[in-house]
């Protein structure tokens, strides 16, 4: 059986506003002509302040002194609204948008201009273990994401939108998760939940009509003559009468969110708290594709300073294998952070991903972990890119042999691999070959002293000659030379063991390679 | 003064079942309850060991100034076992930049030296296996050690130590040994010989030198504090193929016929150049 939730975001402007930090002060929403400003929304200090809706920006002012006064922005409420619909579309197929409706009066009643989002979790509930489970699940995420919501349930999402948006006005409402209770459900709520024009409220208020029940009872006919069938329709879609097919919302195929930062950010570190407000939106869009994400690329948007605009800071981070555990990539971001430096106040962080990896998840194990557990794959990841955040590429590495006779062409710097090149057969030295331990990356020229190399002290050559004498096929090419050298193994009076060789070439020097450690 | 060194030789002449429930601090295998081991693979060394082998979850310190007396051949055996069982080694390798300080010719070749892979491979040692860390300064070194220490399932590291003043190395040191203890990885620390006198909060601490016989070249292992009683003697280990004693050897008799070394270079590097 279809069953609709609503998720109703009361006052979505202030709530964005304040997401991006712990606890604010007060705070308000301007709407309206940029000379004369008005308050459209207030969090609770303000109020207690003294400060309300509809009330001038000068007069709030004066008010509360630290009042923060952020502008609304339709567009960032719509890609917020967006953004979330992608986070929830890891719980159902099918989600709606109800945008932010701009309209509204000032100075009459005010109408509850709610947004949010319509899903259908009837079939999508046993998957995660029960209503009561997934109700939990979707309201810890939304409070993981800095939201308050209310929520609606219902047999149709007309219904379930309207008894959301009651609740979130702070009228009681009941559920009416059976088709029959619809009817019962709907008929106490106030007119004004419809968000009918102001013109026939006014009017239905005037007749004495106050609830939805009151005007369900008159006769259809005439009430569609009046006030226009298509509002009859729309009480008929709430109650099940006629179908009411919803768009269905895609997620697209990239990541993009935002948050806004109300306070100037300076330190990198400040950026954390917002990071993981959209880590763990992340998360939920990456359910819901199925996939991991293998590079995240925060970016710091500073304000510009008069005309000149200043660059974003970009925070790349790449990982080594797709990954979308929000705590995970968190503990990844904080010390990839260390790094970053801001060179002017950050104004607004986003998050974006381009591509999309398929993703595995790593089994937990059911057993506590203990010290022989082969929870190998998953720590070393963890370690590997870990180190790898802070210290960069150049630092953190992995080294592989290669088929080459030219002992410095014999080993590959790697970037950190998700797996372990496993399949490829060692490459092996011939058993009479002997090789250092540790090699230098430049050979390094040694002292000479009567055609005898000098290191630390006269050497003794004690095995060798090995003729190393290859590369002409790379011939031209500056970074791999041809070698003509003669190997020794030698050893000094303090006991160092060496790998020195002799160029074949005038003029014949000895150079360190390695040491046999 | 010699009332108070009385009881200790009455103590091990008594029979050590009479005194069963006194410690005996000789006694190597009660020495070892505190840690697991795993074998060095060198018979000789594990012999002296408290436990028979490196102590796991331990600090271990290996002190030495000179790169190439074998002090990685020393460890392979034991590194060789943890990549075979799949577990991961994190090598810490010199600053970069760290140890200006030092002064040492070796050291500033040991700044660009790398691990040779078909080298570890011959040694049975995985580099796959193995993370690499390069750190720029001292502080990047310290903090790679401890963030490889919290991982949970690391087989070894070897890490190649800055050192500042004895007072701070101390401290850093104490912190890496109790991380250390939280699970059962090998910790190897590499630092230069002169820190032998620092106090140290490893559990085992070797001075490796070189032990230059009249036959062969031994890698002399010096226990300078093990759990237990303290080891006076050095533990000689040849560590390097043998053959290349016997070649210094015959080379160094003066009744071998073999061409002087540099003799053979000169005529192979003319031969060379001939062609």
């Amino acid at each position: 059986m279809a069953l609709w939730l609503a998720v109703c975001l009361p006052a979505l402007p202030l709530q964005l506003a304040a997401r991006a930090i712990r606890c604010a002060g007060p705070l308000a929403i301007t709407e309206g002509p940029r000379e004369r400003p008005l308050i459209a929304f207030c969090n609770d200090p303000a109020r207690a302040a003294g400060i309300a809706p509809a009330m001038k920006l000068a007069a709030a002012q004066a008010l509360a002194r630290t009042l923060a006064v952020v502008p609304r922005t339709p567009d960032h409420e719509r890609d917020a609204l967006h953004e979330l619909a992608c986070w929830a579309y890891q719980f159902s197929a099918q989600v709606t948008i109800r945008p932010p409706t701009l309209l509204r009066s000032y100075g009459g009643q005010a109408s509850p201009s709610s947004s949010g989002l319509v899903l259908e979790t009837g079939g999508s509930e046993r998957l995660f273990g029960g209503r009561s489970e997934l109700h939990r699940r979707i309201r810890r995420g939304l409070g993981s994401l800095g939201y308050r919501a209310a929520f609606g349930y219902a047999a149709t999402p007309g219904a379930a939108w309207l008894i959301g948006t009651a609740r979130a006005s702070g009228l009681p409402a009941r559920d009416a998760q059976a088709g029959g209770q619809l009817q019962s459900a709907l008929a106490p709520l106030p007119l004004t939940m419809l968000e009918w024009d102001v013109d026939t409220t006014r009017t239905l208020h005037a007749l004495g009509l106050n609830t939805i029940g009151q005007v369900l009872g008159l006769p259809r006919d005439a009430f569609a003559r009046r006030f226009g069938a298509h509002r009859l329709d729309q009480l008929d879609r709430a109650l099940g009468l006629q179908p009411d097919p919803q768009p269905a919302f895609s997620p697209p195929a990239r990541f993009a969110a935002r948050i806004e930062l109300p306070a100037d950010v300076t330190q990198s570190a400040q950026l954390m708290f917002p990071a993981h407000r959209l880590l763990r939106s992340l998360e939920g869009f990456l359910r819901g594709h199925d996939a991991g994400a293998a590079e995240l690329i925060f970016t710091a948007h500073h304000n510009p300073r008069g005309v000149r605009t200043i660059t974003a800071t970009r925070i790349a981070l790449a990982l080594a294998a797709p990954e979308r555990d929000a705590g995970r990539l968190a503990k990844l971001l904080a010390e990839r952070l260390t790094r970053v430096s801001l060179p002017e106040p950050a104004v607004e962080l986003s998050l974006t991903v381009e591509r999309l990896a398929p993703f595995q998840a790593l089994n937990a194990s059911l057993l506590p972990p203990s010290q022989d557990s082969v929870r190998d794959g998953l720590d070393w990841l963890q370690l590997a890119e870990t180190l790898h955040a802070r210290l960069g590429s150049e630092r953190v590495f992995q080294l592989q042999a290669v088929d080459d006779h030219r002992p410095e062409h014999a080993i590959r710097i790697a970037p950190l691999a998700a797996e372990r090149s496993g399949p490829r057969a060692p490459i092996r030295l011939a058993p009479a070959l002997q090789r250092p331990l540790l090699i230098l990356a430049a050979p390094q020229p040694l002292a000479q002293q009567h055609e005898l190399p000098d290191y630390r002290g006269e050497l003794a050559l004690i095995a060798g000659p090995e003729r190393i004498e290859v590369g002409w096929w790379d011939f031209g090419d500056p970074h791999r030379p041809t070698v003509h050298r003669d190997y020794f193994v030698a050893r000094n009076q303090r006991g160092q063991t060496l790998w020195i060789y002799r160029e074949l070439k005038q003029p014949r020097g000895w150079f360190l390679h390695g040491f046999f450690c | 003064m010699r009332a108070a060194t009385h009881p200790i030789p009455l103590l091990r002449a008594a029979d050590p079942a009479a005194v069963s429930g006194v410690w005996h601090a000789d006694d190597p295998a009660l020495a070892a309850t505190a840690a697991e081991c795993a074998p060095t693979g060198f018979e000789i060394l594990d012999a002296e060991l408290p436990g028979g082998g490196w102590p796991q979850g331990q600090l271990i310190e290996l002190l030495h100034d000179d790169p190439g007396i074998g002090e990685l051949s020393l460890l392979a055996p034991a590194l060789a076992a943890q990549t075979r069982a799949g577990r991961a080694c994190v090598w810490i390798l010199p600053c970069e930049y760290g140890s200006c300080e030092r002064g040492l010719q070796a050291d500033d070749l040991l700044q660009q030296a790398l691990p040779y892979p078909p080298a570890l491979t011959e040694a049975g040692i995985d580099p796959s296996c193995s993370i690499f860390v390069r750190p720029a300064v001292a502080r990047e070194a310290w903090w790679a050690v401890e963030q490889s220490l919290r991982a949970a399932h690391l087989g070894a590291l070897i890490g190649w130590l800055p050192t500042s003043s004895a007072p701070a190395d101390f401290r850093a040191l104490r912190r890496l040994h109790l991380l250390a203890q939280r699970h059962r990885a090998l910790v190897f620390v590499i630092r230069p010989s002169r820190c032998t006198d620092a106090p140290s909060p490893a559990a085992l601490r070797l001075q490796l030198t070189c032990d230059r016989g009249p036959q062969s070249q031994k890698l002399a292992v010096k226990i300078l504090k093990r759990r237990g009683r303290p080891l006076i003697e050095p533990v000689a280990l040849q560590v390097h193929s043998g053959s290349w004693d016997r070649n210094a050897a015959s080379l160094a008799a003066p009744t071998s016929s073999a061409v002087k070394p540099w003799q053979l270079a000169a005529a192979l590097a003319g031969a060379g150049a001939g062609c």
